[in-house]
């Protein structure tokens, strides 16, 4: 059972929103709206849904059901669907499950929670998930006769630094592990390259983990080395909120490609999300295609 | 649609305005023996409907099969005010058919008196001997023959009987055009013969050759990647590009939709674009006279453009996107004012004209959120998107740059790159500067079109007088 004190945690309840904001991102098509996450979730319905979209599949279950058997018996086709795709044993078996068909369908917040991170991180969620957080159960175990009450505390999110793990290693990865001193170094091997661009049009950048995150700085930086202005009405300027910045981004990668850039592996979100890395990557690839061209 | 040669052998005149108000008509082509509408109208003797070819842009001297101008035509069925409105509009009055017979031989041979009178006039040559070694004295009866031989000696002119010379080898005549060129559409690009690779733009792969005897330019479009519907906006936008009824519009002529190269064809130009012709190393010169009509046939062409409903979207105009012709309707190959001592035609750069490059135009889906001249562009068209914008108002900004380059011959902003540009334009207030050796005329007019509120610049059509006013002062 978990605490009620966690249900309050300012960390979980932002992550509750995030999913909750991407689970109706991932619908909106479907014109489902999820407001509640464990009182909506518990019966299949959206599960499947969600999986479907996801993953494009189809799941042949049956559309609606309103006993618990059928509801039951849907949740775990769905869920044993899922864990094939996460790569996880068969619901059921023996080994310690984070979810399971009755904890979903009781609405048990924790499974609940599992569950979708674990969905979230397999298939890359444009969110920045809080890191760390943390909830506490409360167990209750008869010893000597006796109830006894104990504080569990069970992670629910771990660091971010494994989001990026899906694709293949690159050096940056090996930079981060090995040698964060040599990073700063690449750093500013890279800021010295872009202001030499952006200080044509009076711009300068000292912080690359934040300044280029909003897709502006981009976009600017392909114009000035491909040799062309790009209308201010094709981009956002003074971007301000999330959905523009990553217009602004994914605006900046299509002229990479139109440049002949590599399709960056990184996505315009994970930018936004002052994933530095990912901002790192583009950057560099950008910088190797450029680094020789001498200025006019 | 009927035969619009039949129409304008009957003189529908309403009839061939409606035709012409159509874009996709070629009022140039010719039929089956290459006679072109202005050549049956003045055989037939339709004056309105010459006229109204004539204002639309018709080559005065285009030839057909027979070598026959129209003036031939209207000089042997003897009508006279087309004659005089032909010769008005720079008809080669000594052009020789293929017999070697000029107008004043068919002329005379007709017995048009008053006509002969008039041609001798303006400069026909009397000892001018056809294959035959007839002149056209030889052709009239003696009391006419005697007459013109007193006009043309007071004239000037020297009566030693000119030898035939053959000169059809030179290829200065200029056919009507085929017929069929105007009637293509889509082509299949297995028809075209490329060349030589001309130049690989950001727009992209321009080609060199040859479509039906043609010689053209073909442009494959730079694409990453070409979509189904990429393919399918092509299909539906290049149709209204093929605009052959205005003589200062260089129409697309057809185009290939072959995914994944869309290509987009139109005629060879050999002087180039004008941005080529007056900053490039073309050795020819532009004198104030040439860089007016320049002008004046430019504001003619977006005149046109903006008439029409709805507008063509996605033209930028800029001296890149203007194309130099020779205006073929006015060279006079025989005319003694073109030859130079050693045969070659000189003097021809005074009979240049200025085409908007309708093959220039940005496809929608072509090179999106990318301006590569924002230097000829209005401010507000470099910030707000064109259905939020005046964008009539907008093209008069870009023609005042043109008339600014052709008035200092300095390429704008030359030492800047797009983005600096584009940004300081639109931003920062940066502005052309009017150099002070510029007339004051055409200072003013600057001033007027690059008017900060856009509502308050001229139209194209207010303008023209005001250049042609320039043009006949200067």
């Amino acid at each position: 059972m978990i605490e009620p004190a966690s249900r309050d945690d300012p960390k979980v309840k932002e992550l509750i929103k995030l999913l909750l904001e991407w689970i109706n991102d991932v619908l909106a098509d479907d014109r489902i709206i999820v407001k509640d996450i464990e009182e909506d979730l518990f019966d299949g319905q959206i599960l499947q849904k969600l999986i479907e979209r996801l993953a494009d599949i189809k799941v042949e279950v049956p559309e609606v059901s309103q006993s618990e058997m059928g509801q039951k018996q849907k949740l775990r086709v769905i869920l044993d669907v899922i864990n094939r795709i996460l790569t996880l044993p068969q619901i059921g078996t023996w080994n310690q499950q984070k979810w399971s068909v009755d904890s979903v369908h009781s609405k048990n917040l924790v499974a609940i929670l599992h569950l979708l991170v674990a969905l979230a991180r397999h298939f890359r969620a444009p969110i920045r998930m809080p890191e760390n957080v943390q909830v506490f159960l409360l167990v209750v175990q008869k010893r000597d006769g006796m109830l006894q009450p104990r504080r569990v505390p069970e992670d629910i999110t771990g660091t971010n630094e494994d989001v990026g793990g899906k694709f293949e290693r690159d050096a940056f990865d090996t930079l981060f592990d090995h040698a964060p001193d040599k990073l700063n170094l690449v750093k500013k091997t890279l800021v010295t390259f872009v202001n030499k661009q952006l200080l044509k049009v009076n711009l300068e950048v000292s912080d690359i983990h934040t300044q280029f995150h909003d897709g502006v700085y981009l976009v600017l930086l392909m114009g000035l080395l491909e040799g062309y202005f790009v209308p201010l009405h094709s981009f956002h300027l003074t971007p301000s909120d999330f959905d523009q910045k990553v217009h602004n981004v994914g605006f900046a990668f299509d002229l990479m490609q139109d440049a002949g850039l590599p399709k960056p592996k990184a996505r315009a979100e994970d930018v936004v999300n002052l994933d530095l890395k990912c901002t790192l990557r583009v950057l560099y690839n950008i910088f190797t295609k450029y680094k020789d061209v001498p200025l006019p | 649609m009927d035969d619009i040669f039949t129409k304008v052998r009957e003189g529908n005149a309403f009839h061939v305005r409606v035709w012409l108000d159509n874009t996709e008509n070629d009022l140039n082509q010719g039929d089956d023996h290459r006679f072109s509408l202005l050549h049956w109208a003045a055989k037939e003797g339709h004056t309105s409907i010459c006229d109204m070819l004539i204002q639309r842009g018709a080559r005065v001297n285009a030839t057909n099969m027979g070598d026959d101008t129209a003036l031939h035509l209207a000089c042997s069925q003897g009508r006279r005010d087309i004659v005089l409105m032909l010769l008005h509009n720079k008809a080669n009055i000594n052009a020789i058919n293929e017999h070697g017979n000029t107008p004043l031989h068919y002329a005379c041979f007709w017995g048009h008196d008053q006509i002969a009178e008039d041609l001798v006039n303006n400069g026909a040559m009397v000892p001018m001997a056809n294959k035959y070694d007839e002149t056209p004295l030889d052709k009239a009866k003696p009391y006419l023959a005697k007459m013109l031989k007193e006009r043309a000696s007071i004239m000037g002119q020297d009566l030693q009987k000119i030898p035939f010379k053959d000169r059809s080898w030179l290829g200065y005549k200029t056919r009507s055009r085929d017929a069929l060129l105007s009637r293509h559409q889509g082509i299949d690009i297995s028809q075209l013969t490329m060349v030589t690779h001309m130049v690989n733009t950001h727009s992209g792969e321009v080609w060199r050759g040859l479509w039906q005897d043609n010689d053209i330019v073909a442009k494959v479009l730079s694409l990453r990647e070409c979509t189904v519907r990429n393919s399918r906006d092509f299909q539906e936008e290049f149709p209204r590009l093929r605009i052959f009824n205005h003589q200062n519009i260089l129409p697309v002529l057809a185009c290939c939709n072959q995914p994944p190269n869309l290509v987009v064809i139109s005629q060879f130009m050999p002087y180039g674009s004008l941005f080529n012709v007056l900053h490039g190393e073309t050795g020819i010169v532009v004198d104030q006279n040439q860089a007016l009509r320049f002008a004046i046939d430019i504001a003619k062409g977006m005149e046109f453009l903006h008439s029409m409903e709805p507008m063509i979207p996605n033209l930028l105009l800029t001296s890149k996107h203007v194309m130099i012709d020779e205006d073929l309707a006015k060279i006079n190959v025989d005319d003694p004012k073109y030859r130079s001592p050693d045969g070659t035609i000189a003097g021809i750069d005074e009979d240049l004209t200025a085409r908007i490059n309708m093959a220039d135009y940005k496809f929608s889906f072509h090179e999106k959120g990318k301006l590569h001249a924002p230097a000829w562009m209005a401010p507000e068209a470099l910030q707000k998107k064109p259905e939020d914008i005046n964008v009539r108002s907008a093209d008069m900004w870009s023609f005042a740059i043109l008339l600014f380059e052709l008035e200092t011959r300095e390429v704008p902003f030359a030492d800047l790159t797009p983005m600096e540009i584009g940004m300081k334009v639109a931003l920062e207030g940066l502005r052309i500067s009017i150099p002070p050796g510029i007339s004051t005329h055409i200072s003013k007019l600057l001033k007027i079109c690059m008017n900060e509120d856009p509502g308050k610049r001229p139209r194209f059509d207010m303008i023209i007088p005001i250049l042609e006013k320039m043009k006949q002062t200067s």
